[in-house]
């Protein structure tokens, strides 16, 4: 079976487009410590990064490490159909898209789900199994965001406000209804029901639901994601001396990651810059809230682009004739939609 | 082969393993019927065998 000659052209557009944006990541990055070199005023970052406890960022290196696996881990819960080194590979491509490319997680599912459609895979399949992947994902950043705000709220140490206790916990709460009422509304409201976008999505919803009401080992991969990565802010924090409270570090995270949905190349500058207010906001001093996100964002952009890297190399030449190899054959089109292996959900 | 080429995918009494355009390949039955399944998708992938 061959389909990939058709996909060429996109596919050295896109290879094109992911190089520029590497560069381009870059040269922010080089622009980023030319900065705090040059700036006076950012010196104390610079001195905090220097007297940095080497340990420290060693273990947030192991802790980015653990976040990336749980990520593998929580990918192969919903594509369970597929070889486990394929989905490995496919997992760690994702991951680097998502650090590299502009849209963050979203970005990561869309160039893992379009480097599945090269094999043949129907759309409205990995739309669906992405979707799930995005809704649990965020049903975790849901949680510890009300978790968070909880234990703010209940006199944990840290800001007891309304303001960066309770309205945080209130818009998540609110968020996640209207994402679990989705599936419920969707046939109701009509109009787009028939999109297999949208359609694909909610039933993603659905299979998020499934899989939280289903108990997998796999779903600590959902944990882990998120766990691991704040756990990595949390150690190089450590590395300067000052960890804040557990609850306003994972509130200032989770809301400071917000920044990241400006479309900027490895979220270099506007990731930092918005870590960095919001761990502020939650009581950090500027000077180590700055270089403790730096560090961070090294950590948490080069690992996972490097373990992305090597796995694309690895996947690229079995991914279709025509993406390393000249075409072979062109045989005719071949219709997905009454595949069984496609059909169902989680099992 | 091609990566993904060969996916699994549930039947009435077990779990198939199925070209990725539909064809069926081979049928696991009973006890373990997935794993087998997907074992046998991995094995493919790593020999070379398949479409």
């Amino acid at each position: 079976m061959s389909v990939a000659a058709p996909h060429s052209p996109p596919m050295a557009v896109a290879r094109h487009g992911v190089g520029r944006r590497a560069a381009t990541a870059g040269l922010l990055g080089v622009l980023v410590v030319s900065l705090m070199l040059g700036v006076p005023a950012l010196q104390p970052v610079v001195r905090e990064i220097r007297d940095m406890n080497p340990w420290w960022v060693g273990g947030g290196v192991a802790l980015e490490l653990a976040s990336c696996v749980s990520y593998v881990v929580l990918f192969r819960l919903f594509f369970d159909r597929v070889a486990a080194p394929d989905a490995r590979a496919l997992a760690w491509t994702s991951m680097a898209s998502g650090v590299l490319l502009p849209g963050g997680g979203v970005g990561a599912l869309a160039i893992g789900g379009w480097l599945m459609h090269l094999t043949g895979a129907p759309v409205r399949w990995i739309v669906r199994r992405s979707s799930g992947i995005f809704f649990l994902t965020s049903a975790v950043n849901g949680a510890a965001i009300i978790g968070a705000g909880m234990l703010l709220l209940g006199g944990s140490s840290g800001p007891h406000d309304f303001a960066r206790a309770g309205l945080p916990l209130l818009a998540a709460a609110l968020i996640t209804l209207l994402i679990v009422a989705a599936p419920w509304a969707q046939p109701r409201l009509g109009g787009r029901a028939g999109s297999p976008w949208v359609a694909g999505i909610v039933e993603g919803i659905r299979d998020a639901e499934r899989a939280g009401r289903h108990p997998s080992w796999r779903l600590l991969g959902a944990l882990g994601y998120l766990g691991f990565d704040i756990a990595v802010l949390w150690a190089t924090f450590s590395a300067i001396g000052h960890a804040p409270p557990v609850a306003a570090l994972m509130l200032g995270y989770t809301i400071g990651y917000v920044a990241n949905a400006l479309p900027v190349p490895g979220g270099i500058g506007v990731l930092d810059a918005g870590l960095a207010a919001a761990l502020v906001l939650y009581g950090a001093q500027p000077a180590d809230a700055a270089a403790a996100v730096l560090v961070y964002h090294a950590i948490a952009l080069w690992l996972p682009a490097a373990g992305g890297l090597l796995a694309y190399v690895r996947l690229r030449p079995r991914l279709a004739p025509g993406v390393g190899d000249p075409p072979v054959t062109h045989d005719p089109p071949v219709t997905h939609t009454s595949n069984p292996a496609l059909e169902g959900c989680l099992p | 082969m091609r990566a993904l080429a060969l996916m699994i995918g549930p039947t009435a009494d077990g779990w198939a393993v199925y070209v990725t355009g539909g064809r069926e390949v081979t049928r696991y039955r009973g006890l373990g019927a997935k794993r087998r399944a997907l074992r046998h998708v991995a094995r493919a992938s790593v020999a070379g065998i398949g479409p």
